[in-house]
C-alpha cells in the first residue's frame, strides 16, 4: 500500500515533462493531469461529498450553484459534482458496512480526477464526519473542506459555506494543466449493462482486445461483477497470476454464494432464460469474461480498495453497474468502459464512461447515449482486433479530454452508489 | 482553510437567560419515583441541587442525567419510572449518569396485550377542527398538489431528475395550484432480487407514492431492461395508464436526451388538469401525520416528543391519524404500546415485528443491540432504551389501533404503528407511501430533513438549537424546558401549526427546497 495523500489530488507541483516529441506508432500516450502521488487524472473536478444522506440536499444545491456560466472563467475545471448517497446513518456503526462506505467516499475523494473536495455532514450521523476523517487519514486543508450543518446553523448557512469553499478552491483547481503521459497511467474499469447475446461476438471481445492493448502498454484494467463471474470460477483461477490471487477471488465467490443464498439473484437463476436471448447465466458470464481480454489477473481487491497493481486486476463488486463503477472509481479508475446490448444511459460521476454497443440497430436507436458501435464486427466489416485498436485509441482521446456522450448529456450526478451491504437500523 | 466551527454543547446560557426557576433547580424530575433527574443546562461539578438534596460530583452536560440518590451496582436506573438500564457500579448520589456507568442488562417485559385499552372519545363531527384541503375524486384529502416523476429502477435517475428540474418557478408560473414537479429517485430496481420481499416492498412503496392523495399526476420512467420490469410493476400495483399516469421507456424513446424531451412534453400535458383543483374547508380527520425523530438529544424526550404526543392526542380526538414508527427505536418500551392495543392480536403483531428486527440485526452494531448514534450519545442518551422511551412519547397515550408493515396503505384512524427502520428518510418514505400527508419530526441536535409530496414540520427540543438553526426549525418546544410553557400548551400550539401547514402554509424545509433527495425506499435485499 502506498502512503495516502492527505487531500484530494491537487495539481502536481512537478516540472512539465519534455513534451510529446515525435510519436512512434502505435499511440500509447494521453494528455492527463499528473497528481503529486504520481497518479494521473483524465478530468479535473471539484467534488461535493456527504457522510450521510442528511447532507444530500445541501451538497446538491452547492454543486448546482456552479452552472456552466459561473464556471466559464475556470476553463480547466470540468465541473463541480455532487457525490450523494443513501447511506451513512441508520446503519451499523462499525464493521464492514461502515468501513466499506468510508473507504468508498475517501477513495473517490482521492481519485486523481478530483482536485478539490467539500465534505458535508448534518453532524449527528452514525458515519461521524470526524471519525471518518480520522479513519481515512484525511485532513482539512486548502483543497479539502469540512462543513457540519448543525454547527454552522442549518441548511442555508451550509449551502453558503459550501459555495464559498468551492469558490476558494477554483483558482487553484483552474491552475492544473494537462501534460503528455504514458498510457500506463490509465486505469480503466470494465462494466456492462442491459446486455444481449450479440455482445459475446462483438462488444465484449472488442473490449477484451482493447484491454489487451492497454495491458501491453503498461496500463491497468479492472474487471468486476463477481456475481456474474462466479460461474466461471475455474477459468478465472487458471488466469490468476499467482495462486494467492486465485485464492482471493475464490474466497470472494464463496462469500457471494453465502450472501445471496436463498435469494432470487443471478447466482441462483442459472437455468433461467430471458427474452433477450442470453439463454443461461453461464453464457452471460462467459460473454462478460471476454471483456477482460487474455492477460493474467495480477491482483484481486475487495470493493473500493485502492488499486496499486498494473495490468489486469479483479475487484469484487456486484454486477449492478452503478454500484460496481462506484467501487472501481473509489479504487482509482479514471475511465470506464461499459458494454451494452440493448442500450444503457449510464455515466459515472467525474470519470468519463465510454459505452460500447453490441449492434448497429441499438446504436442507431440510442446514438445520443452510445459512444462506439461494435456492429461492424458482427457483419464482418471489421475484425475484433481492428475494432479493439480503435477502441483503445478512442480511450486515449477520451482520457485526454474529449467528452463522452454521457458527459455531453450531463449524466453522473445520480450515479455514485456505494454498495449497501449492511442492514438498516 | 476549514469552514467548520467548534462542536457546540447546547447550553441554555448561550442564548437564553435562564429563568429563576431554572437556576433554582437546574434539573428536571420526570417522575417522583425516578432515581435520576435530567440537567436543563450544563451544570459544573460541586453545584448544590437543593430540590434533590444532593451536590453534583462531576460536571453534567445539558440533557444528561445525575443520580438523585445512591444507586447500588446492579440496581435499575429509573427515568419516567421506567427502567433504562442498570448501575454498572456502586454510584453515590450526585454522580453523572451516562453510558459509562449504565449497563444494558436483560429486561423481562410484561406485554399485557390490550389490557389497558380505552377507546378514544372522538369529538362530534361538527366540533372537529377544520383545515383547507384538496378533496380528491376518491374522497381522500390532499395537503399538497404535486406531479411526481418516478423511476422503476435507478437506471432512470438522471432522466427523471432532469425532467423534474425543467419545471422551475417560471415554467409553473401559470399553474399556481401545482406545488411542483418532483423526482422520486432511488438506488433500487436493478441489480436486486427479482422476486420476494425486497421487490414487493419496493413496488408497494412506489405504488403508494403514485396513489398518494398529494400526487396529482405521475410519470413513471423505465430504462426498458431492469429487474423491476415496468409492466410487471404496474400490474402488481394495479395501476392503469391514463391521463393521470403516464409511462416512458428510455430505450424505446431513443435514449436519454429524447426521453427527457418526451417526459417534459407528457408533463406539460398534465399541468392544466393538475392545476384545476381548489382548497376547501374539511375536517381534521383527514390529516394523517407520520411521526419521526432524528438527531435526538436528552431534551427530545422532555419537550418535543411529549408535546408532539399531546398534539397527536388532540388530532386523534378530531378523528385524525398518527403513525408511530421506527421499530428499532421503540424496542425496550414496546410493552407500553402493547398494553394499549385495541386487541391482543394487534399487540402481538408489534411483538412479531420486533422479533423480526432482533433476528435481522443479530450480531450487528446497531441501535437495537444497544448502540445509539454518536450524536445521540453526546446529547445525553445512554442507550437505545432511554432513546426509545423518549421516542415513544411522540405517540402520546392514545390506544394503539393497528400495526402495519412497511409502506402498507394505512386505513385505520387513531394511533397506528408502521414497522420501519429508525433511519429517517427510509422511515418517512414508508409512512408517506402508507398515506401520511404530513410528517412531524422532532429533533434535539437539529435535523435538516424535508419530504415530498407530504411536507415535514420540524420541532426543536431546545431553545439554543432552535435559535441556531431557525431557518430549518418550524416550532420551538424549548419553552417547555425553559419553564415557559406546559406540555399541554405546547401540544395545542403544535396542533394549530399542523392545521396551518396542512392548509398550504410552507414549512421551513419546503421554503429551502429540501425533499428531492430524501425519498429512500427501504433497501431490504441484496445488490447483485
Amino acid at each position: 500500500m502506498t502512503s495516502l495523500s492527505h487531500s484530494p489530488a491537487p495539481c502536481a507541483a512537478l516540472p512539465p515533462t519534455a513534451g510529446p516529441g515525435p510519436q512512434p506508432a502505435p499511440r500509447n500516450s494521453f494528455q492527463g493531469y499528473l497528481r503529486p502521488d504520481g497518479r494521473v487524472g483524465t478530468r479535473n473536478h471539484i467534488g461535493i461529498f456527504v457522510v450521510g444522506n442528511c447532507g444530500a440536499t445541501t451538497a446538491r444545491k452547492v454543486a448546482e450553484h456552479f452552472t456552466e456560466k459561473r464556471l466559464a472563467a475556470f476553463e480547466h475545471v470540468d465541473g463541480v459534482v455532487p457525490f450523494v448517497h443513501e447511506l451513512g446513518c441508520g446503519m451499523e456503526m462499525t464493521g464492514e458496512p461502515m468501513n466499506l462506505l468510508r473507504r468508498t467516499i475517501a477513495g473517490t475523494l482521492r481519485n486523481p480526477n478530483i482536485t478539490g473536495a467539500v465534505v458535508i455532514a448534518l453532524g449527528c450521523e452514525r458515519n461521524n464526519i470526524r471519525g471518518f476523517f480520522e479513519q481515512e487519514q484525511l485532513q482539512t486543508g486548502p483543497m479539502l473542506h469540512m462543513i457540519v450543518m448543525q454547527e454552522i446553523g442549518g441548511t442555508a448557512q451550509a449551502i453558503a459555506a459550501g459555495i464559498a469553499a468551492v469558490e476558494a478552491m477554483l483558482p487553484a483547481a483552474n491552475a492544473c494543466r494537462r501534460e503528455t503521459v504514458s498510457a500506463q497511467h490509465l486505469v480503466v474499469g470494465l462494466q456492462s449493462a442491459a446486455m444481449d447475446a450479440l455482445a459475446a461476438r462483438s462488444a465484449n471481445p472488442v473490449l477484451g482486445a482493447a484491454v489487451d492493448l492497454l495491458v501491453q502498454g503498461g496500463g491497468t484494467a479492472i474487471v468486476s461483477e463477481t456475481s456474474d463471474l462466479a460461474l466461471l470460477e475455474p477459468e478465472i483461477a487458471a488466469r490468476s497470476a499467482t495462486p494467492e490471487v486465485g485464492a482471493q477471488i475464490a474466497q470472494r465467490i464463496h462469500w457471494w454464494r453465502d450472501y445471496t443464498a436463498g435469494r432470487d439473484t443471478q447466482l441462483h437463476r442459472r437455468n433461467a432464460s430471458d427474452a433477450r436471448g442470453v439463454a443461461h447465466a453461464a453464457d452471460k458470464a462467459s460473454s462478460g469474461w471476454l471483456r477482460a481480454g487474455s492477460s493474467p489477473v495480477k491482483a484481486a481487491y475487495e470493493y473500493a480498495h485502492r488499486v496499486t497493481a498494473r495490468g489486469l486486476v479483479f475487484m469484487d463488486a456486484p454486477a449492478y453497474a452503478a454500484v460496481s463503477a462506484t467501487g472501481q472509481v473509489a479504487g482509482g479508475a479514471t475511465l470506464l468502459a461499459l458494454t451494452t446490448g440493448t442500450g444503457s444511459g449510464f455515466g459515472a460521476a467525474a470519470v468519463p464512461t465510454v459505452k460500447l454497443v453490441s449492434n448497429s440497430a441499438a446504436f442507431a436507436r440510442m446514438e445520443d447515449d452510445l459512444d462506439i458501435d461494435c456492429g461492424p464486427v458482427l457483419d464482418g466489416r471489421q475484425t475484433v482486433q481492428e475494432m479493439g485498436r480503435e477502441v483503445f485509441e478512442r480511450w486515449l482521446d477520451y482520457a485526454s479530454g474529449t467528452r463522452t456522450k454521457s458527459e455531453e448529456l450531463g449524466v453522473g450526478d445520480n450515479e455514485f452508489v456505494p454498495w449497501p451491504i449492511g442492514v438498516l437500523a | 482553510m476549514s469552514t467548520t466551527t467548534k462542536p457546540t454543547t447546547p447550553t441554555l446560557a448561550s442564548t437564553v437567560k435562564p429563568s429563576e426557576a431554572v437556576l433554582r433547580n437546574p434539573f428536571i424530575r420526570l417522575d417522583p419515583r425516578d432515581n435520576v433527574v435530567v440537567a436543563r443546562l450544563e451544570v459544573p461539578a460541586g453545584t448544590p441541587i437543593a430540590a434533590e438534596g444532593i451536590t453534583a460530583l462531576q460536571p453534567v452536560p445539558a440533557g444528561h442525567k445525575i443520580a438523585a440518590r445512591a444507586i447500588a451496582r446492579g440496581e435499575p436506573v429509573l427515568k419516567y419510572n421506567t427502567v433504562i438500564g442498570f448501575a454498572a457500579d456502586d454510584l453515590p448520589a450526585g454522580t453523572w449518569m451516562h453510558s459509562h456507568n449504565i449497563a444494558f442488562g436483560d429486561l423481562v417485559k410484561d406485554y399485557r396485550h390490550g389490557l389497558d385499552y380505552v377507546a378514544t372519545e372522538l369529538l362530534a363531527p361538527a366540533q372537529r377542527a377544520r383545515f383547507a384541503g384538496i378533496v380528491r375524486a376518491d374522497g381522500r384529502v390532499a395537503t399538497r398538489n404535486y406531479i411526481g416523476v418516478f423511476i422503476v429502477s435507478h437506471s432512470g435517475a438522471t432522466v427523471a431528475r432532469k425532467i423534474a428540474k425543467f419545471f422551475d418557478e417560471e415554467q409553473l408560473a401559470d399553474y399556481p395550484m401545482v406545488d411542483g414537479v418532483v423526482p422520486y429517485i432511488h438506488e433500487q430496481g436493478s441489480g436486486m432480487e427479482k422476486s420476494g420481499a425486497p421487490m414487493e416492498m419496493l413496488r408497494r412503496t412506489l405504488g403508494g407514492y403514485i396513489r398518494h392523495p398529494n400526487t396529482a399526476a405521475a410519470l413513471v420512467i423505465a430504462l426498458g431492461e431492469e429487474h423491476n420490469e415496468l409492466g410487471a410493476f404496474l400490474a402488481d400495483q394495479q395501476l392503469a395508464v391514463g391521463p393521470r399516469l403516464q409511462t416512458l421507456v428510455i430505450q424505446d424513446a431513443g435514449g436519454t436526451r429524447k426521453a427527457i424531451a418526451a417526459g417534459i412534453a407528457r408533463i406539460q400535458a398534465m399541468l392544466a388538469d393538475a392545476n384545476a383543483v381548489r382548497r376547501e374547508p374539511v375536517s381534521a380527520e383527514h390529516i394523517m401525520v407520520g411521526m419521526q425523530c432524528g438527531g435526538s438529544d436528552g431534551f427530545s424526550g422532555l419537550s418535543a416528543n411529549p408535546a408532539l404526543g399531546a398534539a397527536m392526542e388532540i388530532l386523534i380526538r378530531n378523528g385524525g391519524t398518527a403513525i408511530l414508527s421506527e421499530t428499532s427505536e421503540i424496542y425496550g418500551v414496546e410493552h407500553t404500546l402493547t398494553a394499549r392495543a385495541r386487541t391482543p392480536a394487534i399487540g402481538q403483531k408489534l411483538v412479531d415485528r420486533i422479533d423480526w428486527w432482533l433476528e435481522y440485526n443479530k450480531g450487528r452494531d446497531t441501535q437495537i443491540n444497544g448502540q445509539v448514534s454518536p450524536g445521540n450519545n453526546a446529547g445525553g442518551l445512554a442507550n437505545v432504551l432511554e432513546k426509545s422511551l423518549g421516542g415513544a412519547k411522540k405517540g402520546g397515550n392514545a390506544p394503539l389501533m393497528e400495526v402495519y408493515e412497511y409502506a402498507q396503505p394505512v386505513t385505520q384512524n387513531g394511533l397506528v404503528f408502521m414497522d420501519t427502520p429508525g433511519y429517517d428518510p427510509v422511515s418517512a418514505t414508508g409512512q408517506i407511501a402508507g398515506g401520511a400527508n404530513l410528517i412531524c419530526f422532532t429533533t434535539g441536535r437539529g435535523s435538516c430533513f424535508g419530504s415530498v409530496p407530504a411536507p415535514t414540520i420540524k420541532l426543536a427540543s431546545n431553545t439554543p438549537m432552535y435559535a441556531r438553526m431557525q431557518g430549518d426549525m418550524d416550532i420551538n418546544c424549548g419553552p417547555v424546558i425553559d419553564g415557559e410553557a406546559t406540555i399541554a400548551e405546547m401540544g395545542q400550539r403544535i396542533f394549530e401549526k399542523v392545521l396551518r401547514h396542512a392548509s398550504g402554509e410552507k414549512t421551513c424545509s419546503e421554503a429551502l427546497g429540501v425533499g428531492w433527495n430524501e425519498f429512500v425506499p427501504w433497501p431490504l435485499g441484496v445488490a447483485d
